[in-house]
């Protein structure tokens, strides 16, 4: 059970057979290899048809340093070397057709990893080839086990010194035969990608196994970057990478959410904790835009793709580019920076099974505390009352609550929350991943399945994500990959509501209304219109939208000679995005005092329906680009890329729908009345030239340069703004390469980097013409009591509309000190944003919506610390990864002219959206003080907020309260976003945390989040907190006085902005894997159960019941899930 | 060095091969989106944006109502469950007001860029047709600046799309000019439309002249507002439907059989929206409506006794029980305890006795014909017409027994003929020109409801006169939306507004005395105001309301509008 490729193995049987011919031929380079191999303690690495019948004139010295013997030895073939590793050389062919695959410089890609381990094959066949089997042996074996005490299959077992060795097999077992000269001092050395090779001494031993720690040094990683990959020591950009391992420590439904807390400079924060739409908001380094699309660039394998739509067990890895030298090879489209996701490829060999699955419960983080109903009755009394109005709750109604128990008829008490709230959120996801892999055709096959229910009735998601990714090997220099993607996600919703709708009103009605009298006999929610929240929940019928993707990628890969690689791919993404709703009508009950009974009341709503739609998208990437790698004189190293990409996107909808479904079938056919359709069209295409050049000196001064040549439809041709150019270029010190610092036991290594470059963003709203003024066709009237089309501008068009230009310097460092025991990387950067696109508000009276136009620049300066410790002390394994980072935002440039947009205002000199409205100086509190401050608003009254005379008409305070007064209260941006991150292991046991918060930020409540008996739409309560109100009596009251229909509380001031820094438990995982002795017996390589939580506990000074994370809560929210966990990972 | 060259052309040809055929791969245009600049050249283009002109002067704000059943809502007729616009207690950051403003430009905007546009389908399209549209869109611009100019007085005024300069920098022509800008549009529309509209729904040459009339008096130029309102009325295509309460009826809108309604909503039968939910909004909750905006006081004791006298100087009123011997107008138009409604409602026809007095009241069973008693909601729902109102609803457009509250496809009248008749009465008294033909178009007006004809002894009288066309326009307008704009042009807010708001009697056996009008002469007599200060608790009341005669003549200018053109000022006291 070895691991080769069929090159190796045609390698190394000819290679033995002519060994015995050509035995004696010192001079066939065969045997000089093979001498060198013996000299220098190394393996090359080679098709042995490369080198059959090569003969050197005379023997050449081979004094010196292998490399310069070597490279005398081949050159005159028109042979070159690879090193692999530090004992491992690829030969290849500088201009012939056969070499080794994917021979590259630097560390190994799982591909390189592949051929090593072969090659060691390939040496213990030469071996016994050579009848080294004759003399007298001994037989030593053992097991080679990671950290946690897993096997790991084909680790290198090397006997120190020569070229006796074998590779562990797929339980991790070796058996290996030696001379038995070497039995007593004879040392084998342990080695395996990742990890530190490790050296035993035999001493007479006949079983030695071995647990091989981690290669700490996470420099020596390869991270994925634009179209291709990069050693991290040698890379010039700003690029966080994480790795399958880190993402999969939380079990959550998107995968969106798996960034947050991991990489700095990218702020994650969960709006909301619906199923189906729990992802996590993600800005990298700021916001990059005030009316595009400030989402990252999310590419899965060179495909566009949303995050969420990605099985987080296919990834294998996730690399964010931060800064231009890293992104602006994706031009147009990178200004937010770029994720870039690789799923995971077939590898190793073999067949590998793996099991995943977890099961959760979720429960809302945190909600407010509503009024019961004797206090709504009193203090709406109280309302009523202080705004000029008669009492509506008479005391007799009052004292008959307060004398008899809660008989939900004539006293009814209802709990909203808890009505509407009935689930529990089970969550469960199984994860089966298949990897087999034979010599020619590696693939990977993975299928899950997860469930996620609401808190709320009928609300849940269900994801069905199968992928096939396969490699096949057609030649040595000619590899076929096709891609298989299908997902399928199912969101259903109440078919009445939204659950974030039907969360605010059972935040928001009063208790006193009647929920629910019995089984499905639902009451009024002393709703005017009788919308009743449990109601809306449970019997309103059902939205659901699913989206089912498929994806079919199939691309080659060509390496006609060492070091060029041409590949290209097609990709074609379906989505068929069905939503479909029934809504359904309930009745609604009243109980009847007269009778004694509950009676029917309304139907609700009048008219049921069925409604459905269907848009197909459709999606075509092209792909394709050369990378020619190559080296002149040894120290100077060069990759040069050149390439295009295409993609074009169609999408067409229809729907459909129907009223009066007689016997409640949700079916279209079956309605009855109100038959209408629709219909549309769009189309966007996109094409891109890119190249970058890569230069380094002894891998100590490294240079780079990007550029793309980007266009898009969006914009006009005519006007010839469909094309841009944006260029970056890097460098780099390594200074640890210098010979100052070589030897440095402390800093072991440091690298300083800075960047700058342009890039641009076509992601802009406006739809996909927002270069014409398009007429809408929906635009309809009656006549003759009947429905006509109309065509009307609702959106003025801008034919100069063109990219958002950004700007982007980067300073970085990385340092590891003590040899990877602290890791450090730091970052300082600039931002600056031009010719941003903003929907310059445009007065009313115009009629349509402004159209976009490129008027604005505002710059994000940040900065970004990473420190990491790793050690181990005994069994005892721990990290702990600290990330801090800040940007601030400003506005430099809107022509002259800010925008506010009710709360918010764009000034420049301030933050983009920054809050707007009156300074407050607490509560007036008597009629005296509000004569003698300035002039209020109508209706002021004792209990009211006091605003600030700031300015007025002319600039100076001028005695009067009004919109002169209004100044910038704060912004929203989080700042000094932080995440502790920890995972320690002993034994079988691992642990991991992961605390994440916000160190400064403005958010501000409003709407039935904020204020007492306030909702636009429904007839609302308040909650516990408003019982601290302004009274006569209680004059140092948190709230303002209560009242109805005054708003002169309600506009926007500082009174209801509140610091909104948070720190949150997000992940806790404790996790056992079983000892791999006990799980042998029944061939399971691994076993680990665990126990997570996540959200478990919030640290903030936030409105109480109100998640801090959640921007601007205005009362309609689906609140975060606080999740506990069950899992288990099983291989074998 | 070829070689070099010959690459160099190779890569040459082969990146313009490619940027070429990327610029067609690039080249896309909307499909069904077409743009404005190639639009409108045929007739049936031209129709298409002509119906959107039209969709955007329906001024919905959200709640399927049309505009001027809220209009009433703002001045001394009706209410609001919560205290609005009407409670004085707004600036210029209010909501509602600045969706009215945006709104009712959109139809300004609207109509000129498809009047602008569809020049290019002149020379193309059959004369007659493209006239006839130009003319509706001409009309609906002025209809949109007539609302305009009726709340905020001077407003900037366009005739043409916009330029990028423009947009920001047009500021507030006087209200005079604009009119003048519109009488002579108006007259240009008025000349290529019919007297009857091709489609229901659909304005005409009467609605232009009934427009420019409205215009003129809006601007206080009476005898040229008399002057356009008797041209429509010469002209004898219009004339009173016979009965009153028919013209807030679905089916009778529909017969229309004096073509009385000149300008109306239909609601489309074929879709499920829009549907009206005035019947809904207004209807009484034990008949499971939503009553939500109510009459006051103020409008129910502004209708005469059947005798055609004040309810304090007619013997025939009697304050126990206020509905007897009424202007039969009263009963279409409010309803008042002890009226028995019928409505239908979640497909259940239903019929009660309206109460404000008591717990229970009697319905109706369709099925046996029999009424027995049962809990009356109207009565114990906290936001019914006891709990939040003013013990009355509105009756005019709210039964309807062919359509369900919550469906229902109940149009609405813009401009009936009887409004130009009180047009053209005020204006030619206020024109100084009382004469018989005033006071003929007034009693046909009185003569339709079934009241008796003027009074001999106020013919020929001015100050009689005005007060009796002013009573005249409040109860046959009432929910129609003119009042606001009324009590604007009579400068009579700060009398009607700066007041507490008063309902009806309020417990059972407690009449509430008859309010008292004021002193002979007095405007609060010759607008008939009511006074209530003696009704003490016997009457249902609400919040005192708050008027500054300063400003509240004027909806302030949004301030959305001010923050984005400079060139823009607030009207004086905002």
């Amino acid at each position: 059970m070895f691991f080769m490729t069929s090159e190796v193995i045609k390698a190394q049987e000819t290679a033995s057979h002519q060994t015995q011919a050509k035995q004696a031929d010192r001079h066939a380079l065969a045997n000089v290899l093979k001498e060198l191999e013996n000299r220098y303690q190394v393996v090359f690495f080679y098709d042995a048809q490369l080198i059959q019948d090569l003969k050197m004139d005379k023997f050449k010295s081979i004094d010196g340093s292998l490399e310069k013997s070597l490279k005398k030895i081949l050159t005159p073939f028109k042979l070159t070397f690879t090193k692999l590793s530090h004992n491992n050389y690829a030969i290849s062919s500088t201009i012939a057709t056969k070499k080794p695959e994917k021979a590259k410089t630097g560390l190994l890609t799982p591909e390189k990893e592949i051929l090593m381990l072969s090659s060691i094959a390939t040496t213990e066949r030469k071996i016994d080839a050579l009848g080294l089997g004759a003399l007298a042996e001994i037989g030593i074996s053992g097991i080679v086990t990671d950290e946690s005490g897993s096997p790991i299959p084909g680790a290198n077992v090397l006997l120190k010194g020569t070229n006796i060795g074998t590779i562990t097999d797929q339980n991790g077992k070796y058996a290996l035969k030696i001379a038995d000269t070497y039995k007593d001092n004879g040392v084998l050395i342990f080695s395996f990608v990742g990890y530190l090779s490790q050296e035993m001494t035999i001493s007479g031993q006949s079983q030695i196994s071995v647990s091989l720690l981690p290669d700490t040094r996470t420099l020596a990683e390869v991270v994925v970057v634009g179209y291709g990959e990069q050693r991290k020591a040698t890379l010039t950009g700003s690029v966080s990478s994480l790795k399958n391992e880190d993402l999969l420590k939380r079990q959550v439904a998107s995968a969106s959410n798996l960034l947050q807390g991991l990489a700095t400079g990218v702020v994650v924060t969960q709006q909301s904790g619906k199923p189906g739409a729990d992802g996590g908001t993600i800005r990298i380094r700021g916001v990059g835009s005030i009316t595009s699309n400030a989402a990252p660039l999310v590419l899965v394998d060179n495909v566009e793709m949303s995050l969420d739509a990605i099985d987080p067990n296919m990834i294998e890895s996730i690399s964010v580019l931060k800064d231009a030298a890293s992104t602006s090879i994706f031009g147009s489209r990178a200004a937010n920076g770029v994720i870039l996701v690789k799923t995971k490829r077939g590898t190793g060999g073999k067949t590998t099974v793996s099991y995943n699955n977890f099961l959760s419960v979720q429960q809302a983080t945190n909600l407010p505390q509503k009024l019961s109903a004797i206090d709504h009755m009193e203090l709406y009394n109280e309302a009523l009352v202080n705004s000029g109005r008669a009492r509506a709750f008479p005391d007799a109604l009052i004292n008959g609550y307060k004398q008899n128990p809660i008989d939900n008829f004539r006293y009814i008490d209802t709990d909203w929350i808890g009505g509407v709230m009935s689930n529990n959120g089970f969550m469960q996801n199984h994860n089966l991943l298949v990897n087999a892999s034979t010599e020619r055709v590696n693939t990977v096959i993975s299928g899950t399945y997860l469930t996620q229910n609401g808190l709320t009735a009928n609300t849940d998601f269900k994801k069905f994500d199968l992928r096939f990714n396969t490699d096949i090997k057609l030649t040595s220099k000619l590899k076929l990959l096709g891609d298989l993607w299908y997902n399928q996600s199912t969101t259903t919703e109440p078919g009445g509501a939204t659950p974030e709708f039907i969360i605010r009103q059972a935040l928001g009605v009063p208790a006193i209304g009647a929920g629910k009298f019995g089984d499905g006999q639902y009451g009024d929610a002393a709703q005017s219109n009788k919308r009743n929240p449990i109601a809306q929940a449970e019997a309103s019928g059902q939205r659901t939208s699913a989206a089912p993707t498929t994806m079919l990628k199939a691309g080659l890969q060509y390496t006609p000679i060492a070091g060029l690689t041409i590949e290209g791919f097609y990709a074609r993404n379906f989505t068929t995005d069905r939503n479909r709703t029934y809504l359904k009508n309930y009745n609604v009950f009243r109980p009847d005092l007269v009778s004694n009974t509950i009676i029917f009341d309304n139907l609700y709503p009048g008219v049921n329906s069925i409604s459905e739609s269907v848009v197909t998208f459709v999606k075509n990437t092209y792909w394709a680009q050369a990378t020619y790698e190559f080296k002149l004189q040894e120290s100077h190293n060069f990759k040069v890329m050149s390439g295009f990409q295409g993609e074009d996107i169609e999408s067409r909808g229809i729907g459909a729908s129907r009223t009066n479904l007689p016997s409640d079938q949700p079916y279209l056919n079956v309605g009855t009345q109100n038959q209408q359709n629709s219909g549309g069209i769009n189309q966007l295409a996109l094409a891109g030239f890119f190249a970058r050049a890569n230069y380094n000196y002894k891998d100590k001064y490294l240079f780079e340069i990007n550029g793309r040549y980007d266009g898009s439809s969006r914009f006009s041709q005519s006007a010839g703004k469909q094309w841009g150019f944006f260029p970056s270029a890097s460098a780099g010190w390594v200074i640890s390469e210098e010979s100052f610092l070589k030897q440095n036991k402390i800093v072991t290594f440091a690298k300083v980097r800075t960047s700058y470059g342009t890039l641009g963003n076509q992601n802009i709203p406006g739809g996909f013409y927002p270069f014409a003024s398009n007429l809408s066709p929906n635009t309809n009237y009656y006549f003759n009591n009947a429905l006509n089309s109309g065509y009307s501008l609702l959106t003025g068009g801008n034919q100069g509309v063109t990219w958002e230009k950004s700007t982007q310097a980067n300073l970085g460092i990385d340092l590891e000190l003590f040899s990877g025991k602290i890791s450090i990387t730091a970052d300082i950067y600039q931002r600056k944003i031009d010719d941003m696109l903003i929907n310059v508000p445009i007065p009313s009276y115009v009629g349509y919506d402004p159209p976009l136009r490129n008027a604005g620049s505002m710059v994000n300066n940040g900065w970004e610390l990473s420190i990491k410790h790793r050690n181990k002390i005994g069994d005892f394994r721990y990290d702990i990864t600290f990330l801090l980072s800040d940007v601030r935002n400003e506005v430099k440039d809107l022509r002259n002219q800010e925008f506010v947009n009710g709360l918010f205002l764009s000034r420049v000199g301030y933050a983009l959206n920054s809050y707007y409205g009156y300074l407050t100086e607490g509560l007036f509190q008597t009629t005296d003080e509000i004569k003698a401050a300035p002039t209020h608003f109508a209706n002021t009254a004792p209990g009211d907020i006091r605003y600030s005379d700031v300015s007025g008409a002319q600039g100076v305070p001028d005695g009067k309260i009004d919109q002169f007064d209004r100044v910038v209260l704060g912004n929203n941006f989080p700042r000094y976003d932080f995440g502790i991150n920890g995972n320690a292991s002993w034994k079988g046991f691992d642990f991991n945390f992961l605390l994440q918060g916000v160190g400064k930020r403005d958010n501000y409540m409003s709407g039935t989040g904020a204020w007492a008996f306030f909702a636009s739409d429904f007839i609302a309560t308040g909650y516990e907190f408003h019982k601290d109100r302004w009274t006569p009596t209680n004059t140092g009251a948190d709230y303002p006085r209560l009242t109805d229909g005054i708003t002169n509380n309600q506009i926007n001031s500082a009174y209801w902005m509140r610091n909104g820094a948070y720190m949150r438990l997000k992940n806790l995982q404790i996790g056992y894997t079983l000892p791999t002795t006990w799980l042998a017996k029944v061939k399971i390589q691994q076993l680990r159960f665990y126990v997570a939580g996540s959200n478990l506990f919030t640290i903030s000074n936030f409105y109480k019941g109100f998640d801090p994370e959640r921007n601007d809560n205005n009362g309609e929210f689906y609140p975060v899930m606080k999740t506990y966990t069950f899992g288990m990972n099983l291989r074998f | 060095m070829i070689l070099t060259m010959k690459k160099y052309i190779f890569v040459f040809l082969v990146t313009v091969l490619s940027l070429t055929s990327c610029n067609k791969y690039l080249d896309l245009q909307s499909l069904d989106t077409p743009a404005v600049e190639v639009y409108f050249k045929s007739q049936e283009e031209i129709d298409l944006g002509l119906t959107g002109v039209y969709s955007a002067a329906y001024w919905d704000t959200g709640n399927n109502l049309p505009m001027p059943v809220l209009l009433d809502l703002f001045a001394d007729t009706g209410l609001e469950r919560a205290a609005g616009i009407a409670s004085g207690s707004f600036d210029a950051a209010n909501g509602t007001i600045q969706n009215y403003w945006r709104l009712i430009y959109r139809t300004v905007s609207r109509a000129n860029v498809l009047l602008e546009g569809m020049q290019k389908g002149k020379a193309t399209t059959i004369p007659a047709q493209f006239n006839r549209a130009e003319g509706e869109a001409q009309v609906l611009r002025a209809w949109a600046y007539f609302h305009l100019m009726s709340l905020w007085g001077d407003v900037p005024f366009y005739m043409k799309p916009l330029t990028d300069d423009e947009i920001y920098t047009l500021s507030r022509t006087p209200r005079a000019e604009i009119v003048n800008a519109l009488v002579a549009d108006l007259d240009n529309a008025a000349a290529k439309l019919d007297w009857v509209p091709t489609q229901r729904g659909r304005v005409s040459r009467g609605v232009a002249l009934g427009i420019k009339a409205k215009l003129l008096l809006l601007d206080k130029r009476f005898s040229q507002a008399a002057e356009a309102a008797n041209i429509l009325i010469n002209s004898n295509q219009y004339n009173l439907n016979p009965n009153f309460q028919n013209l807030f009826r679905k089916n009778t809108m529909a017969t229309n059989a004096g073509r009385e309604i000149m300008f109306e909503l239909v609601l489309p039968d074929n879709a499920q929206f829009p549907a009206s939910f005035v019947g809904l909004g207004q209807g009484s909750r034990a008949i499971a409506a939503q009553s939500g905006r109510f009459p006051l006081q103020a409008l129910v004791d502004r209708f005469e006794c059947i005798d055609g006298k004040r309810i304090d100087q007619s013997p025939l009123y009697d304050p126990a029980n206020i509905s007897r011997n009424r202007d039969p107008r009263l009963k279409w138009t409010v309803t008042i305890h002890g009226d028995t409604i019928t409505g239908l409602a979640g497909g259940s026809l239903r019929r009660c006795v309206f109460n404000v007095l008591e717990a229970s009241t009697r319905f109706f069973n369709f099925g046996n014909s029999t009424w027995t008693t049962a809990t009356n909601a109207d009565f114990s729902n906290p936001f019914g017409p006891v709990n939040n109102g003013m013990g009355t609803l509105w009756a005019k457009y709210t039964y309807d027994e062919t359509q369900d509250y919550f469906s229902s496809k109940m149009g609405y009248a813009y401009m009936r003929f009887s409004e130009i008749l009180l047009t053209y009465a005020e204006a030619k008294i206020e024109a100084g020109q009382l004469d018989a033909s005033v006071v003929e178009a007034v009693n046909r007006v009185r003569r339709r409801a079934g009241m008796p004809n003027v009074d001999a002894s106020i013919a020929g009288n001015i100050a009689g006169m005005r007060q009796l066309v002013r009573r005249e326009r409040a109860v046959e307008l009432a929910n129609e939306g003119s009042r606001l704009n009324d009590i604007r042009r009579w400068e009579i807010g700060n009398l009607v507004m700066n007041t507490s708001v008063w309902g009806a009697q309020r417990a059972v056996g407690v009449v509430p005395p008859i309010p008292t009008f004021g002193a002979a002469g007095s405007a609060q007599n010759l607008n008939d105001v009511p006074d209530y200060n003696a009704a003490g608790t016997s009457r249902f009341k609400r919040e005192q309301r708050f008027f500054d005669p300063s400003k509240h003549n004027l909806f302030p200018i949004p301030q959305r509008e001010l923050d984005i053109n400079k060139n823009l000022r607030q009207n004086s006291g905002w």
